[in-house]
């Protein structure tokens, strides 16, 4: 069969990422219903899917999903609008790094979760406090990020634009931001999945609804079935929030290809 | 005509111990209205750093730089740099980087500036690749889209910095039999730096030899082949007269450079 063996090469990655999550699924399965460890605590795939189907009839599923992501949307969001200028701003100019520069370290070095007391007290407990970590959690990246790009601009390219002669303004909207946008999108690509994390840390703590309260909840009760079906839909949500800006860096290196 | 007029022009940098250093002393040349040319020596011997003071990028320390008798004071549209590195922006497609440096200047109108790019494509000989980015370009052909850049701002002074350096042998050959060709019909004061010495000799009305003391005249050689010129001029005698008078010359150089070296 030289048309399967030539499908395999062509999907060899794929397929056998797949086959090895199924060999997982199987194993979960069958060391569930053999009991070679209690159910209650390891739950197992059907059980995820019927936790997972309920979650979903009974409605609550949507709410919680609509909150998760509209915590994750505003948090994200705002860190775009205020983490792009402001790593521009460090990556263009010495004097902003320099003053800036230990305030992203240190955002960058400690646990951010540490900030979530503060949070609490300042904003009280709920959706105010969850976007705050979040948010927190992915400007760091995409200021860092910004600022390597805009910095590492090839001089010669600087030296080029100077001898045209270049106002300011081009030489930023001309060589700088064009120069500088796939570090600054690989950085918002990272950044989503930091502000993922961050709402569903602040729900685990404190919340009434979205993903990370369902695991709280749950998880409460000894009902890992539901938690599971929970982690189940952050990485659905994960993993196709990055595709998404995958899709949209493929399109930005056009150029390259 | 004296066009560009270099007098004792002297470049120092700063150091980070907070000496200075020494990149040109006091380099003199005056270079005529549509002359070519070329510069030699070895590297390091501030060939670069003499380009970016013609173009007003680095401002002399010591002495003037006049262009048409008036001191440079910055980068201007009479002067266009060609780069080594070519300095193409990757993600502008060929016609758009011959555009670019029209669009820094603001002063030719949209409309126009279609007009003059595709002038220039035909004249680099880029017909077919105006969609195309600089990397599915090979090294010759970014060099042309260069060229071709710098020309569509319409320079008096074309000032080209190891052009062809990053290039093979043979499009190296083929690519300064071109920039002869583009010169005859466009006749721009060019100042070539290289690092050929067949290049510097093929091309050039005088060249400049440079001792690496730094950026000192060793020598400045007038040549007299005729033009036009095709590659088939490296076979006569006085080309291979030059280029082993300039081979001396540069290695009198070196091996002074060496002996230096190991008695320090
Ligand atoms: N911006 C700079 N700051 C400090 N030193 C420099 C700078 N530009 C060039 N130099 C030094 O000046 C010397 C001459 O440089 P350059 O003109 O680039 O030489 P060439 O082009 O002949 O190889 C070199 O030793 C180089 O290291
Ligand atoms: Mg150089």
């Amino acid at each position: 069969m030289v048309t399967l063996a030539h499908l395999y090469r062509r999907f060899d990655a794929p397929f056998l990422g797949t086959l090895g999550l199924v060999a997982a699924l199987c194993l979960w399965e069958i060391a569930s219903r053999l009991k070679w460890a209690d159910p209650i605590l390891i739950s197992s795939p059907t059980m995820v899917a019927v936790a997972l189907k309920n979650w979903a009839v009974t409605g609550a599923l949507w709410r919680d999903l609509g909150t998760s992501l509209w915590e994750l949307i505003v948090a994200f969001g705002a860190s775009a609008v205020v983490g792009i200028p402001l790593g521009v701003a460090m990556g263009w100019n010495r004097p902003a790094e320099y003053a800036l520069d230990p305030f992203v370290w240190l955002l960058y070095s400690t646990p951010l979760v540490s900030f979530w007391p503060l949070f609490i007290i300042w904003l009280g407990i709920g959706v105010k406090a969850i976007i705050a970590l979040a948010f927190l959690f992915s400007i760091v990246q995409i200021v860092i990020n910004t600022m390597a790009g805009v910095r590492n601009i090839d001089p010669v390219l600087i030296r080029c634009a100077r001898s045209f002669d270049a106002r300011t303004i081009d030489l930023f909207f001309k060589f700088t931001l064009p120069g500088a946008l796939l570090m600054i999108v690989a950085g918002l690509r990272l950044a989503l999945g930091r502000a993922l994390i961050g709402v569903v840390v602040g729900e685990l703590f404190s919340a009434n609804a979205g993903l990370g309260f369902h695991i709280s909840y749950y998880g409460a009760k000894l009902r890992f079935g539901d938690v599971f079906a929970s982690l189940f839909v952050i990485v659905v949500i994960g993993v196709a929030t990055t595709q998404l800006i995958r899709l949209f860096e493929a399109r930005l290196v056009s150029w390259k290809s | 005509m004296v066009h560009i007029d270099l007098r004792q022009v002297m470049v120092t940098f700063p150091q980070p111990d907070g000496g200075e250093f020494l990149a040109v002393n006091s380099f003199d040349l005056k270079v005529e209205k549509g002359e070519f040319v070329t510069i030699v020596g070895p590297s390091g011997c501030g060939k670069s750093t003499i380009l970016s003071v013609v173009d007003g990028l680095i401002r002399p320390s010591g002495g003037e730089a006049l262009i048409n008798g008036k001191p440079v004071t910055g980068p201007g549209s009479d002067r266009a740099l060609v780069f080594q590195e070519f300095a193409l922006l990757p993600w502008r497609t060929v016609e758009s980087n011959i555009m670019l440096g029209l669009e820094l200047q603001h002063k030719v109108p949209r409309g126009k500036i279609e007009a003059l790019v595709s002038h220039y494509i035909k004249m680099v000989g880029l017909q077919g690749f105006e969609r195309h980015h600089p990397h599915q370009l090979s090294g010759g052909m970014r060099q042309r889209v260069g060229i071709a850049r710098a020309l569509a701002v319409n320079p008096e002074i074309l000032l080209m910095d190891e052009p062809f350096a990053a290039l093979d042998a043979q499009t190296r050959e083929i690519m300064s039999a071109e920039l002869l060709r583009i010169w005859e019909q466009e006749k721009k004061t060019v100042l070539f730096v290289t690092h050929s010495i067949d290049e510097a000799v093929y091309l050039a009305d005088r060249i400049v030899v440079l001792s690496g003391c730094p950026g000192c005249v060793r020598e400045i050689i007038p040549v007299s082949l005729s033009r036009p010129r095709n590659l088939e001029i490296k076979d006569e005698a006085e080309f291979v007269r030059l280029r082993r008078h300039i081979w001396g010359l540069l290695e009198q150089e070196a091996q002074r450079q060496a002996g230096g070296r190991a008695g320090s």
